[in-house]
């Protein structure tokens, strides 16, 4: 297996008016391909802090991040965008779909940034696939808003996969959905990091879901622990 | 360019949706780009039409002409070798019938008259030169007049009138003349007699500006242009400077000078209205990239680079303000249809009903750099937000990007191209430098004097103790937090407002300095060139009738400005109304010991009372604004064949023809070897002027009265009606405002209705909250309305100062708190309007909503 993730003593300070707030302290983690990592911990641990330090979407003070073998720590905002399109997908708690594009729209808007050149067709069916995939296939033409919360994160699933980065990390992606509805969600994570070899990052509340995971690490207070080696879910 | 092709079909597939929140930017840019569009549109027209028939205006390929005789037969002939020549003397005299008068704008014309066009009158067939109507039968000429002068004579077609001695009969009514409009304006009521009719008239005088007699010949060239002709005739004329020539540019000159002045006024207020919607498009740009924060942070996080973002805002405000320019356009354009109709007549020109292409591009032009302009700072927000709020809780507003990261030339640089573009473009329409700068600087302070003022404001409420009352507390927290709309309003009302007072101040200025007080104030009637002797006939007699309010009287000779530091007054290109009268010919002058009263030494010293030295002259300050004069420099007189020097001691300021002022005035003795005559002026009590008029006319047969009120009532009359438009270009830069007002109150809806629902929730009452508001909107709208009328009284003042500097400057004591108190009522109801939904909303709906 190959390693996807990999930071070493990572440290995120952020300024709160004058408080001077250590979110992160010292992390160095792994993850392989097709890894599924969970990561618990109380509000305002530092778990989404974590997150979006992998994504490249916050900068850590000290330390290293390495995504799928590349450092992301010294590049600049635009080189981290062009990196994010073929390497991350990210899964979000409130979904966060385009609401003036259909569900078709909000998947192929992924391809279409990471892969430019191809033809608007070529990306359609990809994205229609990936509905298909998550069990869309007849909600296609629907607007955010003519969805269920489950479908639409779903097609934040299909959103994330599409342009099969070897990462994804999801923020807590049950969080507004009913057990069965996350239930069904979490099942499709799963599958994918099976069957496509994606390493996936979950960041849940809900303790059944994290002992699912390969691997559980805890976060307080900045400090991330792992528990305990798990069986494969 | 696959690629960006597809970032702009994702850009317009993205604007799906409510296209509402884009109404406050369309509305604005529609009419701001309207108002420059129909006002360009028109002044194209106006000075197409008027260059186009500027030969038709002259009469004529080129024109000689001069005050004080008809030319020799030897300059006839040396004229007529350029083209055929018509001969004409435009002069005023006084018509009398029984008992009834009326003062005469007289204009005697040659066989050959008109060289262009058609005299227009039901008795002439179409072309007929009007000559065979004018000549000399059973007594009397023939006379095609004005129909009111049959009216004012209580005559009708055929009867007969008098000037002085000769007879004349009226044979045909004037519709109109082909020169008409080029002519300018001119005193009394026309009446076309024939050459020898004037002729046979006694001595016909001037005795102010407006009344001078001119010999005019205009030339049919038979080769050449006016370009090449105009220097061969100087040339020939030069030792003789009352020959003066007048080209089809000039007779346009004055008329395209005039209304470019109005057109670049009112061009200026257009860009104003465009200027105020400005500040309501970037407030709809940044409302709606605060709406679409978390859309653009998902386009981030899925690897889309700041360019692309821009790219696809960019074009989404593209779009909708093509739109809006769009309508903006057919706007302007319907609007110059429909007004060219209207404004033709009032201007006495016949306007096409046509729709000028490069104004509207102009217009376009103007709505995309202020579209550019104003939106390009909330899109470089857009670009730089960050991913990361998707994972945090965000409010209804984007937050700030430090100051450094808008002070980058990538930036800077499009700003400023698009500033100088704005700029550029408004120098190159007015044609005006000094005052599209004096304009840029004013509206630049305003900014940042709103601006500012607005930060004052807030850090000063943030610093008050706290308030007792609940209410206050809450109006200045809701002030004070951050995401808080009152740096928006202030400004956009502010400016909206300040807009509104200049243009209101300077129309209310320009009106009662010019008509108002003058017509009050002005005398009734001017009389001059009177005998020593006459002055107290004409007072005793007046005070006869019971009619007279003032009588002022003062000695006067007539002398010619011939050279002005040495230069010739006919080399001397005049610029200004006063200084044209003053170079053109004989006018007359006085002498004074004391300053005259009503008049104000502005630059330089009055000269001692007894003073007793070399000729010193005071003359009016437009001489020196106008020919850019100083004090110790010379002018030289002509009169009664003697040329006198006079060292400039002062320019004096007096208003627009009130009192007895003359623009020249001598140092005491230098005219005492000189005949003197009287210049008199009366005031009669209000409303009997038509009486005394009849009655000095009867007593004086031999004297001019020129009806100075009457005259002012028809200035009045095409003053108000261009006022009119002022006042409606005006309008909609308020109307932007309050458009602009209404977009900030509706962005900041989103945040109020989540503060009013909190607020229930916590048991506020609906009383309460509505207070709150009321109170926060008040303090808002008081605060704007206190710094618009500063700005505003600053900037009317700047102006009236620099552009009209002979008018006085006051302010309507009523207007300030007019708009003091309809700021705030304007503001409260605009924020009420806005805020209706937050007050009816449930709670329970918006929360279930919002969860």
């Amino acid at each position: 297996m190959s390693l996807v993730v990999e930071t070493t003593s990572l440290n995120l300070v952020l300024m709160s008016g004058k408080l001077r707030l250590h979110i992160l302290k010292d992390i160095s983690m792994r993850m392989q391909a097709g890894e599924v990592v969970s990561v618990v911990g109380p509000s305002g641990s530092g778990k989404t802090s974590l997150l979006m330090v992998l994504a490249g979407l916050e900068r850590a003070d000290s330390g290293t991040v390495a995504v799928a073998g590349r450092d992301i720590t010294s590049l600049g905002e635009d080189e981290l965008a062009v990196f994010r399109r073929r390497h991350l997908g990210i899964l979000f708690q409130s979904f966060h779909l385009i609401p003036s594009m259909t569900a078709l729209g909000n998947v192929a808007l992924a391809l279409e940034i990471a892969e430019p050149g191809r033809t608007f067709g070529d990306i359609e069916a990809e994205a229609e696939a990936a509905l298909v995939e998550v069990g869309l296939g007849d909600r296609l033409g629907h607007l955010p808003s003519a969805l269920s919360g489950g479908e639409q994160q779903r097609v934040g699933l299909a959103r994330a996969m599409v342009t099969s980065p070897p990462l994804i990390l999801a923020d807590e992606p049950t969080g507004n959905l009913d057990q069965d509805t996350g239930a069904r969600v979490i099942e499709m994570l799963f599958g994918i990091a099976r069957q496509k070899g994606t390493a996936i990052l979950l960041i849940t509340h809900d303790q059944d879901i994290a002992v699912r995971a390969d691997r559980r690490l805890t976060m307080n207070h900045g400090v991330l622990t792992e528990e305990r080696e798990q069986a494969t879910a | 360019m696959r690629q960006f092709l597809s970032w702009l079909r994702v850009a317009v597939a993205d604007l799906r949706g409510d296209l509402s929140r884009f109404g406050v930017l369309v509305g604005t840019l529609a009419l701001g780009t309207a108002t420059i569009a129909a006002v360009g549109s028109v002044g194209a027209v106006l000075q197409t039409t008027i260059v186009r028939d500027a030969a038709m205006l002259l009469g004529g390929d080129i024109e000689m002409h001069r005050p004080d005789r008809r030319a020799t037969p030897a300059e006839l002939d040396y004229l007529r070798t350029f083209g055929p020549l018509a001969e004409t003397v435009d002069t005023n005299a006084r018509a009398r019938a029984e008992a009834d008068s009326v003062f005469l704008d007289m204009l005697g014309v040659d066989g050959n008259y008109p060289l262009f066009g058609t005299v227009e009158s039901p008795q002439l067939a179409e072309g007929e030169k009007p000559i065979d109507l004018l000549d000399f039968r059973d007594g009397a000429y023939g006379a095609i007049v004005d129909p009111v002068i049959l009216d004012r004579l209580s005559i009708s077609f055929g009867d007969r009138f008098h000037v002085g001695p000769v007879d004349y009969q009226v044979r045909g009514l004037l519709t109109s003349l082909p020169d008409g409009a080029g002519r300018g304006f001119h005193l009394g009521l026309t009446a076309v007699v024939s050459l020898d009719a004037v002729a046979a008239s006694p001595q016909l005088r001037a005795p102010m500006p407006g009344l001078l007699t001119q010999h005019r010949y205009k030339i049919d060239l038979i080769e050449g242009t006016y370009e090449e002709a105009a220097p061969v005739l100087s040339a020939h004329f030069a030792g003789d400077p009352e020959w003066k020539v007048r080209t089809p540019y000039d007779a346009a000159g004055t008329l395209a000078r005039f209304y470019d002045r109005f057109l670049g006024f009112l061009l200026i207020v257009g860009l104003s209205a465009l200027l105020v919607g400005g500040v309501g498009i970037s407030n709809a740009v940044s409302a709606y990239i605060a709406e679409r924060q978390r859309s653009i942070a998902v386009f981030r996080s899925l690897g889309a680079t700041g360019t692309r973002i821009l790219v696809h805002v960019f074009t989404q405000v593209s779009i909708m303000s093509l739109i809006g320019i769009g309508i903006g356009l057919v706007i302007g354009a319907v609007s110059t249809l429909m007004a060219l109709p209207v404004i033709g007549p009032i201007l006495g020109v016949e306007l096409p009903a046509t729709v000028d292409a490069l104004s509207l591009l102009v217009a376009a032009g103007f709505g995309a750099l202020a579209a550019f302009a104003f939106s390009y700072l909330p899109l470089v927000g857009a670009r730089k937000l960050r991913p990361a709020i998707l994972f945090r809780t965000v409010g209804t507003n984007v937050e700030p990007l430090p100051t450094r990261d808008y002070l980058t030339p990538g930036v800077v640089a499009p700003l400023v191209i698009a500033g100088l573009g704005i700029f550029a473009l408004a120098v190159w329409t007015t044609d005006n430098l000094a005052l599209v700068g004096w304009y840029a600087a004013g509206v630049a302070a305003a900014f940042v004097i709103l601006r500012g003022a607005a930060a004052l404001l807030r850090l000063a409420l943030g610093h008050l103790p706290v308030a007792a009352s609940t209410t206050i507390r809450g109006a200045i927290r809701s002030i004070c937090r951050p995401g808080s709309p009152a740096p928006v309003v202030i400004l956009s009302l502010g400016l909206g407002l300040a807009m509104l007072l200049v243009i209101v101040a300077l129309n209310n200025n320009l009106h009662s300095q010019l008509l108002g007080e003058i017509q009050q104030d002005a005398p009734s009637f001017v009389t001059a060139d009177l005998f020593e002797d006459e002055v107290p006939d004409v007072r005793d007699f007046l005070e006869t009738t019971g009619r007279l309010a003032e009588f002022r009287a003062s000695p006067m000779v007539r002398a010619a400005v011939t050279k002005v530091n040495g230069v010739p007054s006919d080399q001397i290109d005049a610029g200004d109304e006063d200084v044209a009268y003053m170079l053109a010919g004989e006018i007359p002058v006085t002498w004074a010991a004391d300053v005259p009263e009503e008049s104000e030494v502005v630059d330089g010293q009055w000269w001692p009372a007894d003073y007793a030295g070399d000729p010193l002259v005071s003359l009016r300050v437009t001489a020196r604004d106008a020919l850019g004069l100083k004090v110790g420099e010379t002018i030289e007189l002509t009169l009664f064949g003697e040329k006198i020097e006079a060292r400039i001691a002062n320019f004096r300021d007096y208003q627009f023809r009130t009192g007895l002022n003359f623009l020249v005035t001598l140092s005491p003795g230098v005219l005492d070897r000189f005949p003197e005559r009287w210049l008199a002026t009366i005031k009669t009590t209000p409303g009997d002027e038509k009486t005394v008029e009849r009655a000095l006319v009867q007593e004086f047969p031999e004297l001019t009265f020129v009806p100075v009120a009457a005259i002012l009532d028809e200035a009045a009359d095409v003053l108000n009606q261009l006022g009119t438009a002022v006042n409606i270009v005006g309008a909609l830069a308020v109307i932007n405002g309050v458009l602009v007002l209404a977009g900030t109150m509706a962005a900041g809806r989103m945040q109020r209705e989540a503060d009013a629902i909190v607020n229930k929730v916590l048991g506020s009452t609906r009383r309460a909250i509505v207070t709150t508001f009321a109170v926060e909107y008040a303090l808002l709208g008081a605060f704007a309305a206190l710094l618009a009328t500063g700005i505003g009284v600053a900037g009317a003042w700047a102006i009236t100062n620099r552009l009209l500097p002979h008018i006085g400057f006051t302010i309507d004591p009523v207007l300030v708190p007019a708009v003091l108190i309809g700021a705030v009522a304007l503001t409260i109801a605009t924020g009420a309007a806005t805020t209706w939904r937050a007050l009816s909303s449930k709670p329970a709906q918006y929360l279930r909503a919002t969860e």
